[in-house]
Parts: structure tokens; sequence; C-alpha cells
């Protein structure tokens, strides 16, 4: 008798102005409001800041100005910053945040889950692939293409 | 970053600081020891040397240059042919035992040939400052001579 196996994943929405993303809850560390954004001189338009968190400097980007987006980034009491483990071959200290329009909500995708793939996909190094949650399109982030935007060359 | 750094300098720039280590430092000097300058809109002032004369800079809170008239000393970076400096409205000294630094590296493309003009911050409680990298910003500093 044939046994099926379940996998399944949890993952975390994070809805932003423009583009959600669909990430697994495990490559992240925490969900926080907008603390005060120390700016950074000399970064590009995605670098919004560095905050102070857990002792550690972690800066914060827009993933959507990271994508070539140009708009500046829309802050309002609901955003929150969504702390990222750092990265694979980066230092145990890179941690990084992601602004989010709202809070993040749970989302479990399982072999049985039909993740659609959405049929406007963007086309884009650091997207893996979009796909559809319900009724939103969402993007699945690549994250070696993230690596090696935040940190060319490492 | 360098480890054995007993000091930091607070550098008040613009309504901001950053902290540069106290070993980058070549020199501190008062505004009234300095000469005005009026031949580069980049200059905010000059030290004179008998090996000729040093560069102050006067910079916003974005470390571009800008004019600006409440700074009160500058500090001198050594550099080569001359020493490059920067003026700042306040220079306080601070004991590392007295600050919390941990690395920080920026996203993105290096500003500068050298590399990133940051390689560290002090971070504690909600107060965090950007601490320079000294040959970067030197670099930076030099580049502004055109």
């Amino acid at each position: 008798m044939a046994e099926t196996i379940a996998h399944t994943m949890h993952a975390l929405v994070i809805p932003t102005t423009r583009v959600p993303m669909l990430v697994p809850s495990a490559i992240t560390a925490e969900i926080m409001s907008v603390p005060q954004l120390k700016p950074v001189p000399f970064s590009e338009n995605w670098l919004l800041g560095v905050i102070g968190w857990r002792g550690r400097a972690v800066p914060v980007i827009s993933f959507e100005n990271l994508l070539g987006d140009p708009s500046p980034p829309v802050f309002h009491h609901r955003s929150k910053v969504v702390i990222f483990q750092p990265l694979s071959g980066l230092s145990e200290w890179d941690f990084f945040g992601i602004l989010a329009s709202a809070d993040p909500h749970p989302y479990t995708v399982d072999t049985a889950t039909d993740l659609k793939a959405a049929a406007t996909p963007i086309s884009s190094p650091l997207v893996a692939a979009t796909v559809t949650v319900g009724r939103t399109s969402v993007v699945i982030p690549d994250l070696d293409g993230i690596r090696r935007a935040l940190y060319p060359g490492r | 970053m360098e480890l054995n750094i007993r000091q930091y300098l607070r550098l008040k720039i613009d309504e901001t600081s950053f902290l540069l280590p106290s070993t980058a430092s070549l020199a501190i000097e008062k505004r009234e020891g300095l000469s005005s300058s009026s031949d580069s809109r980049l200059v905010a002032a000059w030290r004179q040397t008998s090996r000729g004369r040093w560069p102050a800079y006067s910079l916003d809170q974005q470390l571009q240059p800008a004019p600006r008239n409440s700074w009160s000393r500058a500090v001198y970076l050594n550099a080569t042919p001359n020493p490059v400096g920067l003026v700042t409205d306040e220079i306080q000294l601070i004991p590392t035992d007295q600050l919390q630094i941990v690395p920080f590296h920026p996203p993105g493309p290096a500003p500068t040939a050298v590399g990133h003009i940051f390689n560290g911050a002090h971070v504690t409680g909600d107060e965090l400052l950007l601490v320079l990298e000294p040959g970067a910003f030197t670099a930076y500093l030099m580049s502004l001579e055109g």
C-alpha cells in the first residue's frame, strides 16, 4: 500500500505596498514595529536605514526598491520590519530587515497546496518564482540573488 | 575593524554624529587656528603648515559637501601628499569601554575604491552611531579635491 508523506512548510506572507513576498518562517527572526531608522550615507535608495536590534546594527531594506521600483516606500502606523536571519555565506551578525506594509500572516505550504504560477510573473534575479496565494500574487525571493544584491563580492 | 582602539572621537556634524577611531586622527584644530577659505567652494578652512596647507571640508549629515557656518573644530586624517580634514560642530573623546561597538557591513556597492565608509556601529538602547572606516573615509575626503 502506497504511503503518502506529507511535506509541510510554515511560511509567512509579507505584505508590501506593491509586491507581497512568501518566505519560509524559519528564515525570519522577528517582526517588529518600525523603529527609528538611522540613515546610512552613500547608500542605495533601497537601504532605508539601520536600526539597533538585540545589540546589533541591522540594515532595513525596501524589497520593492531593491527590485528597481523608484517610488519611495510608504510608512504608516501598520508598517512593520521583518528581521531576517543572516543569509547563507554571510557573517553571523549580518541580520537584515525588510519593510512590510502590515503584519505578515502565516501560511502553510504542503503537498496538497496548489501554489499556482502567477499569470504575470516578475522577472528578476531577486525572484525565484511568482505564485498565487489565494487570489493574491506573491513572489518567492531568490535568497542567493538577494545576497548578491546586498553584498556584491561576498 | 581595528581591535585595539582605546578611544573614539564622536564627531558632531550637522545635527548627527559619527564615530572615528582616535588612532585615525592626526590633529584636531580649533577654528581660530585655521585660515578661512575663499578660493574653494568645498574647503571650509585650511591649516597652514611649513609643508603646505591642509584642507578641511565641510559636509552635511549625509557626508555630502555642503557649506556650513556652525562648525568649531576640524579633525585631520593622515593622507598623502597632505593630510585632509573635516570640520565639525563638536568633538568628544569617548573611551572604548563606554561604547558598544559591533561590526556593521553596509549593504550595497562600496562608494570608494578602498571600500565602505563604515565598518561598525555603536548600538545601545535607542542610540546608534556609525563608525567611520578611516582608510575609506580618507579616500573619500581626498576624492573631493577633484
